[in-house]
């Protein structure tokens, strides 16, 4: 099922593979035992609310044991890969200090929309990510970061007429 | 054949022209930017509804319904980032031909496969919408059962490499969908007691999130990507044309897509994205290179594309012929009937006949004006796509949070994006499909509201399913297509 | 250093926000929310009554759609707004009477203060059209006789009627839940189940491949007065649904009676009247306070049949 890449050294048995592999197992039953029960009533409609959740659920659980078993199969033999990439995109290497940078970025860009507000939000998102990604020029960063966010919202509410009940409070971050 | 008359003569009103070109204008350039989408030109047009005469209102709405799934593609093929979940399956082989300096051939096969597509199922609307109506009717809750089931088995053919994975992230969707009220008691499930979840998780902001949001960081995560033109220059001039090897290729998918499309499409609830995956399929099986696919098939695309265009046009069949909407943008268009004091239905062909046939024709000529604008407009869109890609990137991940929020004015939305896109960012780290998340999540509904009234019909009669003569004539295609499949992979090995 | 680029994006904010001044009701646009998506038929009827009422409130008013939750994102949205005027909702029964009991909502009924009600569903009973069913005794017979009949319904207030009917004449009839009115209509159509609910802007009804055998409201069909009520049928069971637009508790008593005239002035124009009509609604109108005693009337009883039917939340 899966044609050998070119060998490389032998892949650790703790691999991402293996791990997302146990993880979703663990969660499916987490789901079942723990969620469930609480979450989905059962009721004098025809009493079946929880019947194709738990079929789903065991399906998964079922298919991440079989992605476990081959995946530590796989780190087992040396040389082979199940991520196999042979003619897929070539996916670049990926640089950790930008990765981090980019990834903390955005977890705050998520939290500030709803305090400050999707402009100042959007702004902020662009010159950091500009600055990080080795953008100087100032006034790129300026048009891209200021510039389009609001025009893009003059378009939306005056031209086009469209209203949007939190629009305001959206913008200004007050929801 | 006097209908193709009656139907040109409308056009020959300049105002009705003038809103065509307008509704597929904006629908092409909206659904283009990641975050906005076909529904939502098509709700801005809404309140232009009430000053304008129904026949121009109603083409504008489906020129901008048209356009938009088109747009959709262009973000797909350009961005990786599909505009509209129709595009989920151009998108693989979309984006790989760009980045081999081919997206201006990728977006124009895409072009000329949707025109095509879309005007068949035209043609077919125009030629026996009403006939054609009552077979949405054989249609009940045992044989959208089948039907859900059987097109579980699509999974396979997005699943690239790993079909394991596939179907754990198709599962996943499935499960995604059970959140909101139950179809049957309307009590929540999975809600946590939260208001916000009982509408479920919405199908755009999903989107939004596990692919534009997600790409965008995966993107720009790369060393050597900022710097440089976000999508490399064509190599040969035949990379930015249609060839006629090209063409010879594309006829096979862009048949089997327009008519799997349109038989789709006339069966209300389905809608356009299960008209791509099918048309992608089939593209697939048809194939003979099917290595290709996934890596930049221009068969895959033309198959997609011409699949999920022609839903569109073949949704009016049974709104037209019953009263009965294909899916949620068929709903606004009802409502642009309803406030001209027209009934779509069988009564509206012998009360309003004319209303019909310049529905016609602006259909028709929509498709002519999709072309002419797609091959003006996509040079400059390319040219975008020039722009370095930390310039471009940024921007779109802007653009898709607003997308997100813009879905339903809520932001409820838009952390469902954020959080999709953390899934999504995930998923590519392990290497698994994000596509057929959508495939579950779509299927889910269709498959649990019938199956559970087909339970109610029946009084928990197992056997109905295999008990429905269009049921079972689906199995039977179903175990074919599963069958071919195994055995062409097995035959592969040797 | 930031500063100046700080009160210049707020000036530029400014420049967009509107500015609320607050000398003559209504001063800017208003905003009314509806609770069902945009093209649906509460929606089109409710912009058609915007549309009117416009002229006599002197200002635009922006219809948004605010869709979820069976119709109760709206209300929500609508409790939490500013009760200054300027924002007014659709309050249509079903998620204030119905919603409460099943669901938790994020609001109570007393959150809101009535401007009119102004359109009512219409409902009936349909049978394809060579069905043997003449009238709905005949129905009640069949199913007493040992006939699974199955009844396609859409909404909570269907399950309760049929449930109410269950109870009155002991006929066992199976509701079958579908998410829209045209689901249902596939459904009948298709031989899939023996009646359905429908109302007058049914295609199918109109071309008459679904008949008619009871009116299911207080009143029979102006389009179908030929076909009796259930109450005239001798089945003591209606169903009575409404439309209504509600303006956040705590309004100002003034504004509230500008709004309330104004939409109240629309809802009772011809064309209005006329439009609503052709949507297959009733169109009649009920000033605030009497859609506040009709909303907890409903309340009311709604509960004691939810939790008869087991579908009460827990």
């Amino acid at each position: 099922m899966v044609e050998p890449a070119v060998p490389t050294q032998r892949t650790s048995l703790l691999n991402p593979d293996v791990l997302s592999a146990i993880a979703v197992l663990g969660g499916t039953l987490a789901l079942l035992l723990l969620v469930f029960p609480s979450q989905i009533p059962v009721s004098g409609g025809d009493g079946l609310e929880a019947l194709l959740p738990t079929m789903v659920c065991l399906f998964i659980a079922f298919l991440s044991v079989i992605w476990l078993a081959s995946s530590i199969r796989a780190a087992m033999k040396a040389g082979y890969s199940d991520a196999c990439k042979t003619g897929e995109l070539k996916v670049g290497a990926v640089d950790p200090w930008r990765q981090k940078r980019l990834l903390v970025t955005t977890a705050c860009y998520a939290v500030m929309v709803s305090f400050v507000g999707y402009v100042i939000a959007s702004a902020i998102l662009i010159t950091t990510f500009s600055w990080i990604l080795g953008e100087r020029s100032k006034r790129a960063i300026f048009v891209l970061a200021i510039v389009f966010p609001l025009a893009l919202n003059a378009f939306l509410a005056r031209v086009l007429n469209i209203r949007f009940t939190d629009i305001d409070n959206f913008l200004a971050g007050l929801s | 054949m006097e209908a193709f008359g009656l139907a040109f003569q409308a056009l020959l009103d300049i105002q009705n022209i003038l809103y065509l070109c307008i509704g597929v204008g904006a629908g092409i350039v909206l659904g283009a930017i990641p975050g906005l989408s076909a529904s939502m030109a098509i709700a801005i047009i809404i309140p232009f509804t009430f000053v304008l005469p129904p026949v121009a209102s109603l083409i504008m709405m489906m020129g901008a319904y048209k356009g938009g799934i088109y747009g959709g593609s262009i973000a797909a093929i350009l961005l990786n980032a599909p505009g509209t979940a129709a595009a989920v399956a151009t998108v693989k082989d979309g984006h790989a031909l760009a980045r081999q300096g081919r997206g201006l051939k990728a977006l124009k096969v895409s072009l000329f496969a949707s025109a095509i597509g879309d005007t068949f199922s035209d043609i077919v609307l125009i030629l026996s919408a009403a006939q054609l109506a009552r077979i949405a009717l054989e249609f009940g809750p045992i044989e959208f059962t089948v039907i859900a089931v059987a097109s579980l088995t699509l999974v396979a053919s997005l699943s690239g490499k790993s079909l394991v994975k596939g179907l754990i992230g198709a599962a996943f969707g499935i499960l995604v969908a059970f959140i909101g009220l139950d179809p049957i008691s309307g009590l929540p499930r999975l809600t946590f007691g939260n208001a916000d979840f009982y509408g479920g998780i919405g199908l755009v902001p999903m989107l939004i999130g596990l692919l534009p949001m997600a790409e965008v960081l995966i993107r720009l995560e790369q060393t050597q990507e900022a710097k440089g033109a976000f999508l490399p220059k064509p190599r040969a001039p035949s990379d930015s044309k249609v060839t006629l090897s090209d063409w010879q290729r594309m006829t096979k998918p862009i048949a089997a897509g327009s008519i799997v499309g349109t038989i789709v499409g006339i069966i209300p609830g389905m809608g356009p994205t299960i008209g791509a995956v099918v048309g992608y399929d089939n593209a697939k099986k048809l194939s003979k290179n099917r290595e290709e696919f996934g890596k930049g098939s221009v068969e895959g695309i033309a198959g997609a594309e011409s699949g999920n265009n022609a839903v569109s046009g073949a949704n009016l069949i049974p709104l037209l012929g019953l009263g009965i909407p294909g899916d949620s943008e068929a709903v606004i268009l009802i409502g642009a009937f309803l406030i001209h004091g027209l009934t779509p239905g069988p009564m509206i062909f012998r009360e309003n006949p004319e209303v019909v046939y310049g529905l016609y024709g602006g259909l028709l000529a929509a498709n002519l004006l999709l072309i002419v604008f797609a091959l003006i407009l996509l040079p400059q869109f390319v040219k975008l796509s020039r722009i370095r890609t930390a310039r471009i990137l940024p921007v779109v991940m802007i653009l898709a949070t607003m997308g997100a929020y813009n879905y339903q004015q809520s932001f409820f939305d838009v952390v469902v994006a954020f959080v999709f896109c953390g899934v999504g960012y995930l998923m590519h780290k392990i290497e698994a499909p994000r596509a057929t998340i959508m495939i579950g999540f779509i299927l889910a509904p269709i498959l649990e509201n019938n199956f559970r009234r087909s339970m109610l019909i029946t009084d928990n009669d197992w056997t109905a399913f295999i008990s429905s003569p269009i049921g079972n004539f689906l199995w039977l295609l179903a175990i074919a297509s599963v069958a071919y499949s195994v055995i062409v992979h097995t035959r592969k090995r040797r | 250093m930031l500063y100046p680029l700080r009160s210049a994006l707020f000036a530029a904010m400014t420049l967009i926000a509107s500015p609320a001044s607050a000398e003559e009701f209504p001063a800017k646009e208003v905003s009314l929310i509806v609770n069902y998506g945009a093209g649906g038929t509460t929606d089109t009827a409710t912009r058609i009554l915007a549309n009117k009422a416009e002229e006599f409130l002197g200002q635009p008013i922006a219809v948004l759609n605010k869709a979820g939750g069976a119709g109760t994102a709206g209300p929500s949205q609508l409790a939490r707004s500013d009760p200054d005027g300027y924002t007014v909702g659709v309050t249509s029964l079903s998620p204030l009477t119905v919603a409460p009991h099943t669901l938790d909502v994020p609001f109570e009924t007393s959150d809101f203060q009535f401007l009119l009600g102004y359109f009512r569903y219409v409902y009936g009973i349909g049978v394809v059209k060579d069905s043997p069913f003449k009238d709905f005794k005949d129905v009640v017979d069949s199913a007493k006789s040992g006939n699974r009949i199955t009844w396609a319904v859409a909404s909570t207030d269907e399950r309760i009627l049929v449930a109410t009917l269950n109870n009155l004449t002991g006929a066992g009839f199976v509701p079958i839940p579908f998410n829209s009115g045209s689901e249902r209509e596939v459904a009948l159509l298709g031989g899939n189940v023996a009646l359905t609910f429908t109302g007058p802007a049914s295609a199918n009804l109109r071309s008459g491949d679904i008949r008619l055998i009871a009116a299911a409201g207080p009143a029979r069909w102006a389009s179908v007065p030929e076909v009796p009520t259930l109450i005239e049928q001798g089945f003591d069971a209606s169903i009575e649904s409404w439309a209504g637009l509600a303006a956040p508790v705590g309004t100002p008593k003034d504004v509230h009676a500008v709004l309330e005239t104004a939409f109240l002035r629309a809802a009772s124009h011809p064309d209005v009247v006329k439009q609503i009509r052709g949507l297959g609604l009733d169109s009649a109108a009920m000033t605030g306070t009497e859609y506040a005693a009709f909303v907890d009337k409903r309340f009311q009883e709604n509960k004691r049949w939810i939790e008869e039917l087991g579908l009460a939340k827990k």
